[in-house]
């Protein structure tokens, strides 16, 4: 698929920034490529393998804008496993291929939003990072289990509307105007949002680290998901 | 940053660039933005401390980023859509999915039947050959005792007793109970009754009333 959003993966310093992203392309035909154009169709006509690398490629930002909206109560797992049921089941009904990544970003909001409304739900999201060390399946080890669910944690803590082009842009190196596109809204309001949301990162974690004095302990005082739902 | 300064900076306009508008951009690897950075913090050194701050924020993120990019891997496209399908919610899910799989087969005449294919059925004269699966052998025995007379039917839906999701994502492990309703002619039967003071139970003969007595 093209550059959108997962063939390059992010790294530790980021080198996509807003000037790529105003540089690179103009045109919304030129984000959706024509070999795109072409899996989409066939994932819409329901092609088991075209449907198939629709979810390769895409399911990493899903990820990351499950991990922007949903409460901490919910289990990223079972969001991520929804959407991708999702998929399969209802793709036959996006007749517009070049929806299909807004359909799937809308998908994962409003699974994120259910989420939040179901008090049965298990509050285990922030567990599973640190129980990642038990399986050892994704390699991920102690250490970076634990910051994950920091890290999460103060991201819980921003509302959706920055969390989401602040996760897409630092986790999956979208350009702003890719994520522009996702979330359809100008160019300049996703740059606002993304030095609001970074600037709010900024304030929360200085202020976890002062609470803890020096130790992060963010979930201590993680927002709920109804004060999410209703941030601005 | 204020609503006006956004109206402002929508507009075209070319006013100074906040700070954090310029931070972010240097952040995401803007070099314009970085240069402009580090020309402020000649006469503003916080500016450069608040960048190393963002900076470090943001490879937070990056790993962040790979934790749930090795989460989101794991998950592999179901074969067929679930919608609603949660595993918090597994038991009641999987109890209504056996429970409508139940009645769409026991409501479809022939539904049941046409899965066993004409190879079955014909193994199931000499029951034990053709069969590949538990399965097949239990259908082909529910068909055969139908037509002999022998089932009626069996209870539905079937009982869950427990479901867990498998660790190697193949799926789910159901334990449910499955009850045949069968018929059989027995030439007697017994029943339990208390006999004597101390009212042990104890089985009495029942034998089926002979034509004279009838």
């Amino acid at each position: 698929m093209a550059d959108f959003p997962n063939s390059r993966p992010p790294t530790d310093a980021p080198t996509n920034g807003p000037t790529d992203a105003r540089s690179d392309a103009t045109g919304h035909d030129e984000v959706l490529s024509l070999a795109e154009t072409r899996l989409f169709a066939r994932a819409a006509d329901g092609d088991r393998e075209a449907i198939a690398e629709v979810w390769h490629a895409n399911r990493r930002w899903i990820a990351a804008v499950l991990a922007a909206h949903a409460p901490r109560a919910s289990d990223i797992d079972d969001l991520i496993q929804e959407v991708a049921a999702t998929l399969v089941a209802k793709c036959r009904h996006i007749r517009d291929a070049a929806s299909l990544r807004g359909w799937l970003r809308v998908v994962a909001v409003n699974a994120a939003r259910m989420a939040g409304r179901s008090s049965a739900i298990e509050r285990r999201s922030l567990g599973l990072f640190a129980g990642e060390r038990g399986r050892g399946s994704a390699g991920i080890d102690r250490a970076a289990a634990d910051e994950a669910r920091e890290t999460l944690a103060l991201i819980e803590r921003l509302p959706p509307i920055y969390a989401e082009p602040l996760m897409l842009q630092a986790t999956q190196g979208l350009t702003q105007r890719h994520i522009a596109d996702l979330l359809d809204v100008p160019e300049t309001t996703v740059e606002t949002r993304l030095a609001r949301g970074r600037r709010m990162l900024r304030q929360l974690a200085s202020e976890c680290d002062a609470a803890s004095g020096g130790h992060s302990t963010p979930s201590a005082s993680a927002r709920t998901a109804t004060e999410r739902t209703h941030a601005p | 940053m204020t609503p006006s300064h956004d109206q402002h900076q929508a507009s075209g306009g070319e006013p100074p660039i906040d700070a954090d508008l310029l931070l972010s951009r240097a952040v995401a690897g803007d070099r314009g933005a970085l240069a402009e950075v580090r020309a402020r913090g000649a006469s503003d050194p916080s500016i450069l401390e608040e960048l190393a701050m963002w900076q470090a924020d943001e490879l937070r993120l990056a790993r962040l980023g790979r934790t749930l990019d090795a989460r989101a891997d794991r998950v592999e496209l179901p074969r067929r859509g679930i919608v609603g399908g949660r595993q918090s919610r597994l038991g009641w899910f999987v109890a209504a999915a056996i429970a409508l799989a139940w009645f769409g087969q026991s409501l479809v005449p022939g539904v049941r039947d046409s899965r066993s294919t004409a190879q079955q059925q014909a193994s199931v004269a000499g029951l034990g050959a053709g069969f590949t699966t538990a399965d097949e052998a239990f259908d082909a025995y529910v068909a055969k005792a139908r037509e002999e007379g022998l089932v009626e039917g069996e209870v539905a839906p079937p009982t869950l007793l427990r479901s867990r999701e498998l660790t190697d994502g193949r799926g789910f492990e159901v334990v449910i109970v499955r009850q045949i309703i069968e018929r059989r002619v027995s030439p007697e039967i017994y029943r339990v009754a208390p006999m004597g003071e101390t009212g042990r139970l104890r089985q009495i003969l029942v034998r089926p009333r002979t034509e004279t007595v009838q």
